[in-house]
């Protein structure tokens, strides 16, 4: 498939000179706002009754069949943010749009906008096949049409064999599946999965990943994914919108937000790393504390967090050569299966590494070292709003 | 598992339901029994021939007046069961929906009635209905009438409203806590497959609610075929309902067996109905959290 959307870069409004992060992001001079299929313009929402916005000034720009996630921890506004574009709450301020069409107030029902609950909302007094018909029914399509469309979306689902029984008859992955199939049967713009995976086991979970991410390519609808999952989002995602306190973070690819974050908060919560804190000390050079860095790709700002991620740390013999290079005492070591993650005391930083099993133990002194171009400094945490 | 101790726990399980068995046999079936032993007997100056006889029965279904009576609670209890479900159930269905974290109060505010008197609730629909009345003072104040008029108390009509009245609490509280436990998301659900608020009335809630509507129904049509009290009070001569025949046949007649025989036929006759209404009962829905 050579969509545009899923080659072009995600384009955010504001100002895009400031930030490290932005400048890795292009604005496409072709893509018009008709390309978009959902847009939200400086979003809020206050719930009644609270003070704190659940969004804050949010802007998204969802493009043509792509998997796009919102991830962000507990409490971040995901939830509300999806439940703006599916209908059920309605912004405090700001505008959402479905193409170029301006929906803010428009009611659920009337929205092509289908969604995948959490909780499955399956209708209780309905079998499978009725559950799955129910979009169809609505939109007046013929008994024939049903029938047959139905047992379509069965199949792709894979419950056809359970067509006939009751909702309460079915297993949480089956109920999913059934939920996933109503979603998609009426052929919406949008279908919006609030943690549709939450409530699966493990196993069932990734099993369950694969086939979102088969039938989404597969029908070619534009899926906007919740998450609290890290590992989920960058699994599956075209472009992930990182959220928390209400506020956008970044926007971008999987790729993007692992390896140039553009908030420490970005670099903390997706994946592990280590953030140090430095003050830059003249063209490439850099102070953290009591150690001196060589570094590369940081911010013009007088003080900045450079993010190592954990694999990107060379220990013992691997560290000599690197760009830099420094004396530590492994303080913990604790096993991991395939690995050993180690903790290492270095000067007043405990910075985090993963080390061959068997390789260090406590108290063992061990060098550390890592290469400018795998560290990436992230300027001081100012409004997200700005970092976007 | 051993067999001595399936059995003793087959054996415990009677025994904790003696009590309930006991308080039914004696409190309920052993009266009724003595109602159908009474229906069959004699009726003499003083007191009763304990002979077989079918003579009550064809005495009820032979009176006129037996049947006419029987007739009109049938409409009246059918009637006012009909308004109190008309009225309680989209009644419900609204405070559950729309008065949010108000809705316990607007519910309690619904069933408060229950706590009043029977009597009473009844009792205050005189000086509603009455010549000298609230509904007459209304009507004279905006002119629609000059003189007190006399129509609304005393008729069939009257009974219907006032048991309308005393029915909805009961309608309203089976249906609302039935729709007060369908999981709010089935409506946005509805709503995200395209259903307008209608539609997902009339395709979601209507039918796994439709159970309660039923038994609150059942339960209006039940308490207003039997009753002689709100006939008695409000319904006048062309408003009596069989409840007081029945009535008259133990007390002023003093003909036991003839009452138990009347007594006997309404409740057959509530039985035919609520059989019929039980159609409506489809199997058990079993909503989210609950297991089947
Ligand atoms: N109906 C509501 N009334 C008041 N506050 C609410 C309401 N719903 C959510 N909130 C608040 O808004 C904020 C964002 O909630 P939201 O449900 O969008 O978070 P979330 O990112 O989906 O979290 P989670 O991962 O836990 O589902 C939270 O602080 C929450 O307490
Ligand atoms: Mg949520």
């Amino acid at each position: 498939m050579t969509d545009p959307a899923r080659t072009s870069e995600v384009t955010v409004g504001g100002d895009e000179s400031s930030s490290p992060a932005s400048t890795a992001r292009r604005r496409d001079p072709v893509r018009s706002a008709a390309e978009d299929v959902v847009r939200l313009e400086q979003v809020s929402k206050i719930y009644p009754g609270t003070k704190t916005p659940a969004v804050d000034n949010i802007d998204l720009v969802i493009q043509p069949g792509e998997f796009y996630s919102l991830l962000g921890p507990s409490g971040s506004g995901k939830t509300t943010t999806l439940r703006m574009i599916a209908g059920f709450e309605r912004p405090t301020a700001g505008r959402v749009f479905l193409g170029e069409t301006e929906i803010t107030r428009r009611p659920p029902y009337k929205r092509p906008i289908h969604t995948v609950f959490q909780s499955y909302a399956l209708f209780p007094h309905l079998n499978v096949r009725q559950n799955v018909g129910y979009p169809l029914r609505m939109a007046g399509v013929g008994k024939g049409e049903i029938k047959s469309r139905v047992q379509e979306f069965l199949e792709r689902v894979a419950v056809a064999d359970f067509a006939d029984r009751m909702p309460h008859q079915l297993s949480g992955g089956q109920r999913q599946r059934v939920a996933l199939a109503r979603a998609l049967i009426a052929e919406p713009q949008l279908v919006l999965l609030d943690e549709p995976l939450g409530a699966l086991d493990l196993k069932l979970r990734q099993e369950m990943q694969v086939v979102l991410q088969h039938i989404q390519r597969e029908v070619g609808i534009t899926f906007v994914y919740v998450t609290h999952d890290q590992g989920e989002a960058l699994a599956m995602s075209d472009h992930i919108a990182i959220m928390a306190d209400g506020r956008v973070h970044q926007i971008g690819t999987p790729q993007d937000v692992y390896s140039r974050p553009a908030t420490p908060f970005v670099a903390r919560f997706v994946g592990s790393t280590n953030l140090l804190d430095c003050t830059g000390t003249g063209a490439g050079r850099a102070s953290a504390g009591s150690i001196d860095l060589e570094v590369a790709d940081v911010p013009d700002t007088p003080t900045y967090s450079l993010s190592v991620r954990p694999e990107a740390i060379r220990l013992g013999g691997d560290a000599d050569g690197c760009d830099n290079r420094l004396e530590g005492v492994v303080e913990e070591a604790i096993y991991q299966g395939s690995d050993i993650q180690l903790r290492i005391r270095v000067g007043e930083h405990l910075v985090k590494a993963r080390g061959d099993v068997g390789s260090f133990g406590p108290g063992e002194k061990v060098a550390v070292g890592w290469n400018r171009a795998d560290a990436v400094g992230i300027a001081p945490e100012a409004e997200p709003a700005a970092a976007k | 598992m051993g067999r001595p101790t399936e059995k003793l726990r087959g054996a415990a399980r009677y025994l904790l339901a003696l009590p309930a068995i006991v308080w039914v046999g004696l409190l309920v079936i052993a009266p009724n029994l003595v109602l159908v032993l009474y229906s069959f007997w004699k009726n003499e100056l003083f007191g009763v021939n304990k002979t077989f006889t079918l003579e009550n029965y064809e005495k009820v279904v032979q009176s006129d007046a037996v049947l006419t009576l029987m007739w009109r609670s049938l409409l009246i209890a059918g009637g006012a069961a009909t308004l109190a479900t008309l009225i309680a159930f989209p009644l419900a269905y609204v405070v559950v929906r729309y008065f949010g974290r108000f809705k316990f109060y607007a519910a309690l505010l619904v069933i408060v009635p229950l706590w009043v008197s029977f009597l009473m609730r009844v009792y205050s629909w005189k000086i509603i209905l009455g010549e000298n009345g609230i509904l007459n003072g209304f009507l004279q104040s905006i002119g629609v009438i000059s003189h007190p008029s006399t129509v609304f108390l005393y008729s069939p009509w009257a009974v219907a409203v006032v048991m309308t009245y005393v029915g909805i609490p009961y309608v309203f509280l089976s249906s609302y806590t039935l729709l007060d436990r369908i999981p709010p998301n089935l409506f946005e659900a509805a709503a995200d497959c395209g259903a307008s608020p209608l539609r997902t009335f009339r395709t979601v809630i209507w039918p796994i609610a439709r159970p309660a509507a039923v038994i609150g129904f059942m339960l209006v049509f039940v308490i207003v075929f039997g009753d002689y009290v709100s006939p008695t009070l409000v319904g006048g001569l062309s408003g009596t309902m069989v409840g007081s025949v029945v009535l008259q046949a133990f007390g002023a007649l003093n003909n036991w067996p003839y009452g138990a025989a009347l007594a006997l036929s309404t409740v057959v006759m509530t039985l035919v109905v609520l059989g019929l209404l039980s159609l409506l009962l489809r199997k058990r829905i079993v909503l989210e959290g609950e297991t089947a």
